[in-house]
């Protein structure tokens, strides 16, 4: 009966642990009420695009958000596609290289290697693409970058070096950013 | 029924699975001579909801056996439970995701979100085993006493021996003194370097006054020298500036035992000062044969700390006095007639220190801190061991932030320790009053390569003690970071156990013939060697984007000198000893073995819910030198093989908050302990502004069971509640 107990104590956890979960997560009125941290990263990708003035963005045309890769984002994303900001529509681009990189107004990193995005740093350099990821160590490069503060999440800018590369940052965007 | 996992052969893409036709998930039938559980692609099927778990698409399903799993029967049962899982997994927020996207800016950054690990930047990239339990964990976990804390974390051992009395361990070697962990409060360290280990009806405290406990699960000798080798247990208290003005927290105990607390803090602009006072009555348990294990304690405390600003430095004073008595039961060796005896005795404890710290920044990149404390216990049951101990400690460390990717620290300290023994005929010390002087230099460098995608830290601590030798304490710690969301590490270190004053100076009586002519007895050994290990560990650490987070370390551990006994020659009376002598000396004729590892999945749906499910595995061989060396016990075995714990962490509503814990402990290998489940549930409630009233119930599946001892004359742990009142 003890071995048994042994081998099964585990799994008789572990089971309990999965089914737990899943009537926890079915009744989500238990639950004081909190956002999936990628929903509101993807809303606040959003009020990017809404606050950001592109010089060069000629009207009706796409503002284009890119993604590199797999960004564990991308079904959030999808709700953006097609949605209308300050007169433009918006259109996701998943998975794209650096030769796709021409046309991109915002340009998400923060789920790649910070090797990667120092190259993607590099590879846009000069361009009106708004590149945003999240807060490390190292975070050279980003012009808006995500954290947690506290139980929410914040976000910063680096308002400083947007003008010169064609685009502006909306006053609205940058007295909510943290300093 | 035979057993049976799911495999999922291909994923594909969420938008090729939404295209895909319900048809195309229909699951080939098993052959009749596949001696699996059988399923059919119908409404009434749990399969037929997979088709909404879009992170779960996929285009075939196949079911097979996996060797490996099948060691572990999965019924049809659990089978359903997991589809329950999967199936719920997205099943949620969705539609308040979508909303997401019409709230203002400054709605969004309103929004609670999931907060997987809330000390990720702390330790998440550490190349080393370690588990942080902060003040808001201590408080939700309704924990009363330190021990009770320990056992929450993966890899640790805790069993309560009695009422006042546990055996705490880290990765093995669980005995009531727990010889291979070190534990550190504010960094001074409680092991008793005369047995070696802790004290813990010593050591009660008020666990209100703890910021957090820092877990190092593997040596930590190149930071904490001497001792730290299994794991180490870092204790930090709050300062005084974060007591409210006053609290008194009030508890009683079923069986029958209390508490009472009582802080008044006092803060002006740049100092705080706290007093306190704690005292506690512990009740009496049961032994198996339900005779009363004569194991009630009392103990009071009265502390005070004070925190300022002086010359730009943090200082921190903190001072601290107990006094208490603790029932024992004892079988004691006499020299008179019967020659053994049962004997309920007391022991009288006392004790406290005097710290303090100095902490400062030189430059923006280089800072210093001095620490300093003098402590003094004392111990006393009247007729078999008597100890009383100074010791006074010093050290200096000053960390260098070289670069935006380079650290480098050193530091040095120096210990004076002291005792003086109460010799009686069971137990004594020869000598009887020992002073001993420590010191140790340590460098630790840190740095990030190759764009902060690696980090490495070499560390090496020189440690010396007038008793012994030079001993070089080094270590290595690889990570591989990635990412922000997982870590990778490998380490190589390696650590000392001191030989401690009983194994080098003492003299326990074990038998007396029934003529008085012949004693057996433990002799301590002046030339017994330090127990050496050299330790080699894994690990790695995953955290999804938001609510997964799991953990895995491994280690393979190489003693060398392990405690053993060994047998001496017959000694003839002499004038100063009139009876013939059978000697058995403490010895070092073990190597050792051990390897094992920890697994920990945590889920956290939202601030308000967290679920972890945590498992640990040891394992160990031993080589005996010496055919005649007797084991003192089987000091690695004497510690479960498995441990697996359910913990669920919930806040219902602002004012209620609740805690489960549900544990498995595997039978204690070198002992008669049997295996044993326990539930603990923990309620706390504010009810008013200023008031919270706890609940707390203890191994609630159980009227009592053994944790440790032996399964004729051991002590069992009853089902204990705690009502708890606290205003401030």
């Amino acid at each position: 009966m003890q071995g048994m107990a042994k081998r099964q104590a585990l799994m008789i956890l572990l089971l309990w642990h999965l089914s737990a979960i899943a009537l926890l997560r079915s009744a989500d009125s238990w639950a004081i009420e909190t956002g999936n941290v990628n929903a509101v990263k993807v809303a606040l990708v959003l009020n990017v695009a809404k606050y950001t003035h592109w010089y060069a963005l000629k009207e009706n045309h796409d503002i284009q958000i890119c993604v590199p890769r797999v960004s564990g984002l991308e079904s959030n994303l999808e709700k953006l596609n097609q949605r209308v900001v300050n007169g433009h529509r918006i259109k996701v681009r998943l998975d794209i290289n650096m030769a796709d990189l021409a046309g991109c107004h915002i340009l998400i990193v923060g789920h790649l290697p910070l090797v990667e995005q120092r190259a993607w740093h590099q590879r846009r350099a000069g361009s009106a693409v708004v590149m945003v990821g999240e807060k490390s160590l190292f975070h050279e490069g980003l012009d808006v970058w995500f954290f947690q503060r506290g139980t929410h999440l914040a976000y910063g800018l680096a308002e400083e070096t947007s003008k010169s590369r064609g685009f502006e940052f909306h006053r609205t965007l940058v007295s909510l950013a943290q300093r | 029924m035979n057993n049976a996992v799911i495999g999922v052969s291909e994923f594909v893409p969420v938008h090729l699975c939404n295209s895909y036709s319900r048809s195309t998930l229909r699951l080939p039938r098993l052959s009749s001579s596949t001696r699996g559980l059988h399923f059919f692609y119908n409404r009434d099927n749990p399969f037929f909801y997979l088709k909404k778990c879009h992170f779960l698409s996929y285009s075939k399903i196949t079911v097979t056996r996996n060797p490996l799993l099948s060691l572990f029967p999965l019924s049809k049962l659990g089978l359903l439970m997991v589809m329950l899982f999967l199936c719920s997994t997205h099943s949620l927020a969705q539609q308040a995701e979508e909303d997401y996207l019409d709230l203002s800016l400054d709605q969004l950054l309103s929004v609670q979100i999931a907060v997987v690990n809330r000390q990720q930047d702390h330790w998440f990239n550490q190349a080393a085993a370690v588990s942080v339990l902060t003040r808001s964990e201590i408080a939700r976990s309704g924990a009363t006493r330190l021990p009770e804390l320990f056992r929450l974390i993966p890899g640790f051992m805790v069993s309560q021996i009695n009422s006042n009395q546990w055996a705490v361990a880290v990765r093995g070697s669980q005995t009531s003194l727990s010889d291979k962990l070190l534990v550190l409060i504010d960094g001074r360290s409680v092991y008793t370097t005369l047995q070696g280990g802790v004290f813990w009806d010593s050591q009660e405290m008020d666990l209100e006054t703890i910021e957090r406990i820092e877990f190092i699960r593997g040596p930590g000798a190149s930071a904490w020298g001497f001792n730290a080798v299994n794991g180490v247990i870092n204790i930090i208290s709050r300062r005084a500036e974060d007591y409210p003005s006053h609290s008194i927290s009030g508890a009683i105990h079923s069986p029958t035992g209390s508490s009472v607390s009582a802080k008044v803090a006092s803060k002006n602009a740049d100092s705080a000062m706290l007093l306190t006072v704690y005292g506690v009555a512990r009740p009496e348990f049961e032994m198996v044969n339900n005779q009363d294990a004569h194991d009630a304690s009392e103990l009071l405390q009265i502390g005070a700390r004070y925190d300022t600003k002086w010359m730009n430095s943090d200082v921190a004073l903190q001072a601290r006095y107990y006094s208490g008595e603790v029932d024992q039961q004892l079988n004691l060796v006499t020299n008179s007639p019967p020659y053994r005896a049962g004997v309920l005795t007391t022991n009288q404890l006392e004790g406290g220190f005097i710290q303090g710290s100095l902490s400062r920044h030189l430059t923006e990149d280089i800072s210093q801190t001095l620490s300093s404390y003098v402590d003094y216990y004392k111990r006393d049951n009247g007729v078999q061991f008597g100890e009383e101990k100074y010791v006074f400690s010093a050290e200096y460390i000053q960390s260098h932030r070289l670069t935006e990717d380079r650290s480098w620290s050193w530091g040095a300290s120096y210990r004076y320790n002291e005792d003086d023994i109460t010799n009686y005929f069971a137990v004594a010390f020869n000598p009887h009053h020992v002073d001993e002087q420590q010191w140790d230099v340590f460098s630790q460098y840190n740095a990030f390569l190759m764009d902060r995608t690696w980090q490495i830290g070499l560390g090496l601590k020189a440690e010396y003690s007038d008793r012994d030798e030079w001993h070089w304490l080094p270590n290595l710690r690889l990570s591989y970071l990635p990412n922000a969301q997982h870590t990778y590490w490998i380490s190589a270190s390696s650590a000392v156990r001191m030989a401690t004053r009983l194994e080098r100076d003492g003299e326990i009586n074990l038998s007396v013939s029934n003529n008085d002519s012949l004693v057996t007895a433990l002799l301590g050994n002046p030339n017994r060697q330090p127990e050496e290990l050299f330790a080699y560990e894994a690990g790695a650490r995953w955290q999804s984007q938001n609510q997964w987070y799991a953990e895995l370390s491994a280690f393979h551990y190489q003693y060398k000198n392990l405690l053993t006994l060994e047998p001496g020659a017959l000694q003839a009376p002499t004038a100063e000893r009139p009876y013939a002598l059978l000697p058995i000396y403490f010895d070092d004729e073990l190597n050792a073995n051990a390897w094992g590892g920890e697994l920990v999945l945590s889920y956290q749906l939202n601030n308000a819910h967290r679920m972890r499910l945590q498992y640990s595995y040891l394992q160990d061989e031993i080589t005996r030198l010496s055919p005649t060396a007797v084991l003192a016990q089987r000091p690695l075995r004497l510690s479960p093989e498995t441990q697996t714990q359910w913990q669920w962490t919930a806040t219902w509503t602002e004012a209620h908050s609740s805690f489960v814990a549900l544990r498995y402990v595997d039978a204690l290998f070198a002992s008669t302990v049997p295996s044993y489940w326990a539930l603990d549930l923990h309620w706390q409630w504010q009810w008013a502004k200023h008031w919270r009233l706890s609940v707390s119930g203890l191994n609630l599946n159980d009227d009592s069971h053994l944790e440790y001892g032996n399964a004729l004359t051991g002590t069992t742990i009853p089902r204990q509640f705690l009502l708890q009142v606290r205003w401030y």
